[in-house]
């Protein structure tokens, strides 16, 4: 891959990357979240266009329009969210599209019997005959993998496989990577577990912020080249006006028990969140910090424990309790969860707070305009009117309206998940502006964050998860990349 | 979104201009009279399911329900005859309608002082006894005067005739009753929906086939009807409210008016109704926190669930109303045709319901949804079907056209957001 680049909506995700990938070889692409890994993947396999640079196959440039053509050329990916059909059987997802046919009859003995050899492969002993539904979520990355390797490519992207695996799966799989690179099979292997590179790969790529950060090669791997690539740059100096210690506990969890994706009970959770203080919640993707703050928030249902608010309990009943007393949530998927992006500006600021507002049960538009007319001065929301569709708004501005509806009637505690994901440089420092305006007013704000260059700058206190546990938390001068990587990756 | 909902009363405008230039009797005041009754009857059910549609459901029960509707009122009215002693000869008969009378009247002997409309007075004919219905009754003078419904056939003076009471429980109480059924099925769709987390397109559709099924065996699938009974009750509801002067409209009727004339045109109690739930929709829709949440909730449930709304809840107050209004719509439409045939009263009027709401401009998906422009929609329905009718279009060609004239407006629509988003995008 040659001078790749891809440009999303307000962000420039790749910048004229340089990617090589020999036969044979297993290359592992490292770098934090956002880093551009997935992005470029996507490119690779033909799902995203880049909008520039070109992609060369032995020699030759090719263009990949879908995923087909991609496949047709020997390129298979492993995707991180899985993409099975739960109501088809084991085999027939492993064949869906590449059904064994004559005549548009499907030959099922032959599908079965094809199946149960990659199935073998990948160390995975169920019936190929049982709805895919019915697997665990380990199983059905291993049926992906199995998946992939039917399609019999020369190149394999891998995006984080064993992000679910538990130990025995993940040396099953590393055993397989072995047998793939001596049967001349090229892997690329995506993770951020370092020591499975350490373990795997012939030759590392890092990138960071869209850029390539340094190969590596053979004796060259080692855990501190590699993590010190992916940080690169000097941390920037904090931008923190100085702070009094937290003095009022606004935000007390105390065991509370979160219920991970796929029905994963994680380990009682205690925190708590000061008034006038950022806590950011880090770690890596997977970790339950998404699932930690919508359980505070209400939106997901606890199993046991309980929440406080200013030295309130809070019934658990629905979100609007949780809001009553004081909760405000930002959510990560501003489209799909925090926004109506097809409502107007006002639509959206006033959501949040419109049944408190004095006129209740009635609408009073002049209060809607004034309200709206405050925050969007106030966070400086380019807008060209409060109707404008947040649809057509930048994401930085969609964001910043996404925080206006919790900022109309002030909260206690602000819960925030990737605040700034999609946001361009300049609506990021914006936002960081408001937060900590927030936190000067006593308001506690509890964030996850994947952006270690955001938590240095913005965090008070960091509490690492890994595996829906608090694994370490940090403060002050400790509160470093290597630290927070190190607690994550689960060390 | 005005942009587009301007489209339906373009084409609202554009049915009644072209059919009354072919057709002038299409503006005539009796014809405007029945469409307005008829918009009035159909545009409430369409106001109903365009709530739902709002949060993104369906409700396929609501000619169903209007069946169920009508054959309970008229089973909880239970209009019955009782005789009574009373026997008396007429003494006097008029026999064509001459002032102050407007049908056949007769004058008993004895004046019966409890007599009401609605009760019969019968008398021995070949065939047993037969009775007449009571329309009116009349005083001139001091001399009461009975005014029927039926022709005096061969009475003369010196027959006797004997009356029949007509009792029945107090309509009000039955309309009452029956619509806190409806409003029960409506809670129970919205439950089933909500929190039994089921589909609503299914929920409804066995609502549909339920409600159906249920008034066909409430009745042993006969006709039932009112049986002549409770006149005033009737004309309660389907006589004009009002009258309202329009121009032009008497000259295009008629070429000896002049263009200045106005022609009044009279407004049903029908109209009357589905202008109050209109204006009630549209408080509720725009001006109140309610009608956020439920536009919100359409758009998006994760989301406005996420910002604090009580989705479920208003979800569940959709299908309420939606089932509310089809019942009253059930019960005029009873009063308006006197009668309900179990099997088919009502039949695909939840798709004309659905399919103005959609005109009006209501996405499937939810979200979007304007009153007034669900009105319009149904009153082109309504306009549609007259203009067959005054055109002379054989009546078989009914569905087809008002199918496709549905199928051209939605896909203009369509064609019409895609320009628009075609040019939001270049905006950015």
């Amino acid at each position: 891959m040659r001078k790749v680049g891809k440009r999303f909506p307000g962000v420039r995700a790749l910048h004229n990357i340089d990617l090589d990938l020999f036969s044979g070889e297993v290359l592992a692409l490292v770098g934090e979240n956002g880093a551009g890994k997935s992005t470029l993947m996507r490119i690779l396999s033909g799902s995203e266009r880049p909008d520039e640079g070109k992609l060369l196959l032995d020699s030759a440039e090719v263009e990949l329009f879908t995923p087909g053509e991609a496949l047709g050329r020997g390129i298979a990916m492993i995707h991180q969210e899985l993409n099975g059909v739960d109501n088809l059987s084991v085999a027939e997802n492993l064949f869906l599209g590449r059904e064994p046919a004559w005549a548009g009859w499907i030959r099922r003995r032959s599908l079965v019997s094809q199946s149960q050899i990659y199935l073998a492969r990948v160390g995975l002993d169920v019936n190929p005959a049982v709805p895919l539904g019915s697997l665990s979520i380990a199983q059905k990355q291993l049926v992906e993998i199995a998946k992939a390797l039917s399609t019999r490519a020369n190149v394999l992207i891998m995006d984080e496989p064993t992000s679910s695996l538990s130990q025995t799966e993940t040396n099953r799989l590393m055993t397989l990577i072995d047998e793939l690179r001596s049967d001349e099979v090229s892997v690329i292997y995506i993770t951020h577990r370092l020591a499975e590179v350490m373990r795997i790969a012939d030759r590392v790529e890092v990138l960071r912020d869209g850029r390539n950060a340094g190969t590596l090669v053979a004796a060259a791997i080692t855990h501190d080249a590699m993590v010190c690539r992916m940080v690169g740059r000097d941390p920037q100096p904090l931008a923190k006006p100085p702070r009094g210690p937290g003095q009022r506990v606004r935000l007390h969890v105390r065991g509370l028990r979160v219920e991970g994706v796929g029905g994963i009970l994680f380990p009682p959770l205690n925190l708590q969140a000061h008034s006038g203080e950022i806590v950011v919640l880090a770690g890596l993707i997977g970790a339950g910090r998404s699932e930690t703050l919508e359980t505070i928030f209400g939106v997901r249902r606890s199993v046991g424990g309980e929440v406080q608010v200013d030295a309130k309990v809070l019934c658990q009943h629905h979100v609007r309790d949780a809001i009553n007393a004081g909760l405000a949530m930002v959510t990560e998927d501003r489209k799909a969860t925090g926004l109506l992006v097809d409502s107007s500006v006002r639509v959206n600021a006033t959501l949040a707070t419109l049944d408190r507002a004095p006129a209740n049960p009635w609408i009073r538009p002049s209060w809607e305009r004034d309200q709206t007319a405050t925050q969007v001065t106030s966070l400086g929301i380019k807008t060209a009117t409060q109707q404008t569709v947040v649809a057509t708004l930048s994401g930085g501005n969609q964001q910043k309206i996404a925080i206006a509806k919790w900022l109309i009637e002030r909260p206690k505690v602000l819960l925030l998940d990737e605040p700034t994901r999609g946001v361009d440089i300049a609506a990021r420092h914006e936002i960081y502006s408001i937060l900590l305006r927030l936190v000067a007013d006593g308001v506690a704000i509890l964030m996850a964050s994947s952006d270690m260059e955001e938590v240095i700058t913005i965090a008070d206190r960091v509490l690492v998860m890994h595996d829906g546990r608090i694994q370490g938390e940090l403060l002050g001068d400790h509160i470093t990349e290597q630290n927070i990587l190190r607690l994550a990756v689960g060390e | 979104m005005r942009f587009q909902n301007i489209g339906i009363f373009l084409l609202l405008f554009a049915i009644v201009v072209v059919t009354t230039w072919i057709e002038p009797s299409f503006a005539s005041p009796a014809n405007l009279r029945s469409i307005v009754r008829d918009t009035g009857l159909y545009g409430l059910i369409s106001l109903g399911v365009a709530l739902v549609i709002i949060t993104g459901g369906i409700d396929l029960s609501i000619g169903s329900l209007i069946a169920l509707t009508g054959v309970l009122l008229i089973q909880i009215v239970n209009v019955h005859v009782v005789d009574t002693d009373f026997e008396s000869e007429i003494v006097e008969t008029r026999a064509t309608a001459q002032a102050p009378f407007r049908g056949p009247a007769l004058r008993l002997a004895e004046p019966l002082p409890d007599i009401k409309p609605g009760d019969r007075l019968s008398f021995a004919s070949t065939s047993g006894r037969s009775s007449m219905i009571v329309d009116r009754i009349v005083k001139v003078g001091n001399q009461q005067f009975v005014e029927l419904r039926d022709r005096l056939q061969l009475l003369r003076p010196g027959v006797p005739l004997r009356w029949q009471k007509t009792q029945s429980l107090n309509p009000f109480l039955a309309t009452a009753i029956v619509l806190a059924i409806t409003a029960t099925i409506g809670l129970i769709h919205g439950l089933l929906v909500t929190w039994g987390n089921l589909q609503p397109f299914v929920v409804t559709l066995c609502g549909l086939l339920i409600y159906r099924g249920l008034a066909r065996v409430l009745t042993g699938d006969n006709q039932v009807g009112l049986l002549g009974a409770l006149p005033e009750f009737k004309s309660l509801f389907t006589s004009a409210a009002f009258s309202i002067p329009l121009p032009l409209v008497a000259r295009i009727g008629s070429t000896d008016a002049h263009w200045w004339d106005l022609a009044w045109i009279e407004i049903p109690v029908s109209g009357l109704i589905l202008g109050l739930v209109a204006i009630a929709g549209w408080i509720l829709l725009n001006r109140l926190v309610w009608g956020r949440h439920l536009l919100a909730t359409g758009e998006n449930e994760v989301a406005a669930r996420y910002s604090g709304v009580r989705t479920k809840r208003l979800v569940v107050l959709a299908y309420v109303i939606c089932s509310l209004l089809a019942g009253l719509t059930g019960v005029l439409f009873t009063l308006e045709l006197n009668s309900v045939q179990p099997g088919s009263t009502g039949s695909f009027y939840e798709l004309y319901a659905i399919a103005a709401a959609v005109l009006g401009g209501c996405s499937l998906r939810g979200g979007r949804g304007a009153v007034f422009s669900v009105i319009a929609g149904a009153a082109v329905m309504r306009c549609l079907y007259k203009s067959i009718v005054v055109l002379g279009i054989s009546q078989e060609w009914e569905m087809v056209i008002i199918g496709g004239a549905l199928l051209l407006a939605v896909s203009f629509d369509e064609l019409v957001r895609r320009w628009t988003a075609k040019k939001r995008r270049h905006l950015i």
